[in-house]
């Protein structure tokens, strides 16, 4: 195939756009609908494909007459949804099983009665819990209870801006506070540190910032969340030992002189 | 009759308010554009006489963004499922009201293989559509202006 570039046959390159636009322009409008879900979607599936590439086997659970039924909202009761199951043998000889929820609603680390619903969470157990006593309407909440929580991610499908990435930090002190505490003790671990998937990319002040939590926290920001940009980098052999864990800080190597 | 802008033109019939925020983004950076070309500090003059071909990257860089980079995470997502349902047949995903089945995936599928193909031919790598100001955009664009045509060898 001859490869050329936009700049030396710029008629062809608008030809082609022309024309992909017209054969496919009624199937992207129609998914267009979903856009926000679809980048839901990805940041989920790039969680299933890092437990893939650390060795765990992934089984789809729950099927909703025999569909994946996708979780789109922090409504809905968890057993109504499809999510993955996620196992390794470790050391001991016994199963290490997880289960990734998405849109699943989690307790605080600190009060029994608050919650709040990042859109993955990891958690050792498939059996949520449930109670009348959230909305003020006894409608039932069902949820992962603190102390099922492995891990969780934040997926926004926007350009990153500092309040956004401090805010972060506010919610993994509330439901993983050892993971912004340096004095407690991390033991090794393979499971994802909290996590921020951000499809915008990082300027200069939020490069900063991410350099900044990083280096202090056990968390990961990711910016550029997508297949042919971060997603096949970090879930490389290089890019994925750079990723946060539960037991181990980031280990990107700063993009600015001035941030070392 | 002239040809509408590759914008309009790749965000025709996509809902309200992904055209929307498309255009705005595309409004604001290429009135940067201008910015940038004016300012002799910034050696972009070069591709000056290709304006036409800065604004068709612009477009396509944006609607990457927008649109065709979360259909490519649709379709993979799709193959997890797949991959991991223990299902012989396939298995569709609902979400909210749509449903991506077998049919569905193949004509995404399509979509993001002719786009890639559109990506390999014309040079555009993954890094390309990664910037945040407008003047990483305008340096893509001037690295790309640099690049040499030539024949890949497919054969065996």
């Amino acid at each position: 195939m001859k490869k050329t570039t936009p700049f030396k046959a710029p008629l062809d390159f608008e030809k082609e756009l022309t024309e992909f636009s017209n054969k496919y322009k009624v199937l992207l409008a129609d998914h267009s609908k979903r856009i926000s879900d679809y980048f839901e979607m990805s940041c989920y599936n790039f969680v299933i494909r890092y437990y893939e590439k650390k060795g765990y086997k992934l089984d789809v659970q729950n099927l909703q007459g025999g569909k994946f039924k996708f979780k789109c909202s922090p409504t809905g009761l968890l057993k109504n949804f499809s999510y993955f199951k996620a196992t390794k043998m470790n050391n001991k000889g016994t199963d290490d099983v997880v289960y990734i929820y998405h849109n699943a609603t989690a307790q605080s680390a600190f009060d029994e009665k608050v919650f709040t619903t990042p859109d993955i969470v990891v958690s050792t157990s498939n059996t949520p819990a449930e109670t009348k006593d959230y909305y003020a309407t006894k409608k039932t909440l069902s949820y992962i209870p603190k102390e099922h929580i492995v891990t969780f991610c934040e997926a926004k499908h926007l350009t990153p801006f500092p309040e956004l990435m401090v805010n972060f930090i506010g919610t993994v002190h509330e439901l993983k506070p050892n993971c912004v505490n340096n004095h407690e003790k991390h033991i090794d671990s393979e499971h994802i540190a909290p996590s921020l998937m951000m499809s915008g990319t990082f300027g200069k002040p939020t490069r900063r910032i991410q350099y900044s939590f990083e280096k202090r926290y056990y968390v990961n920001f990711f910016d550029n969340l997508f297949e042919n940009i971060s997603v096949r980098w970090f879930l490389s052999k290089y890019g994925i030992e750079q990723i946060a864990t539960l037991g181990k800080k980031c280990d990107k190597a700063p993009i600015f002189e001035e941030e070392k | 009759m002239e040809q509408p802008p590759i914008i309009n033109i790749l965000t025709y019939k996509l809902p309200v308010d992904i055209t929307r925020r498309i255009h705005l983004e595309y409004k604001s950076r290429r009135t940067e554009i201008d910015r940038i070309w004016t300012n002799p500090k910034y050696n972009f003059q070069m591709l000056q006489g290709y304006a036409s071909t800065v604004e068709a990257l612009l477009a396509i860089s944006i609607f990457y963004r927008h649109v065709m980079g979360h259909i490519q995470g649709a379709v993979s997502f799709y193959k997890s499922v797949n991959r991991n349902s223990g299902m012989n047949n396939e298995c569709a995903i609902k979400v909210g009201g749509m449903v991506l089945d077998g049919q569905q995936q193949k004509r995404l599928s399509s979509a993001v293989i002719k786009f890639n193909q559109i990506q390999e031919k014309y040079q555009l790598d993954s890094a390309f559509f990664e910037y945040s100001e407008t003047i990483q955009f305008m340096k893509n664009c001037k690295d790309l202006f640099y690049k040499k045509e030539y024949e890949e060898d497919n054969s065996i």
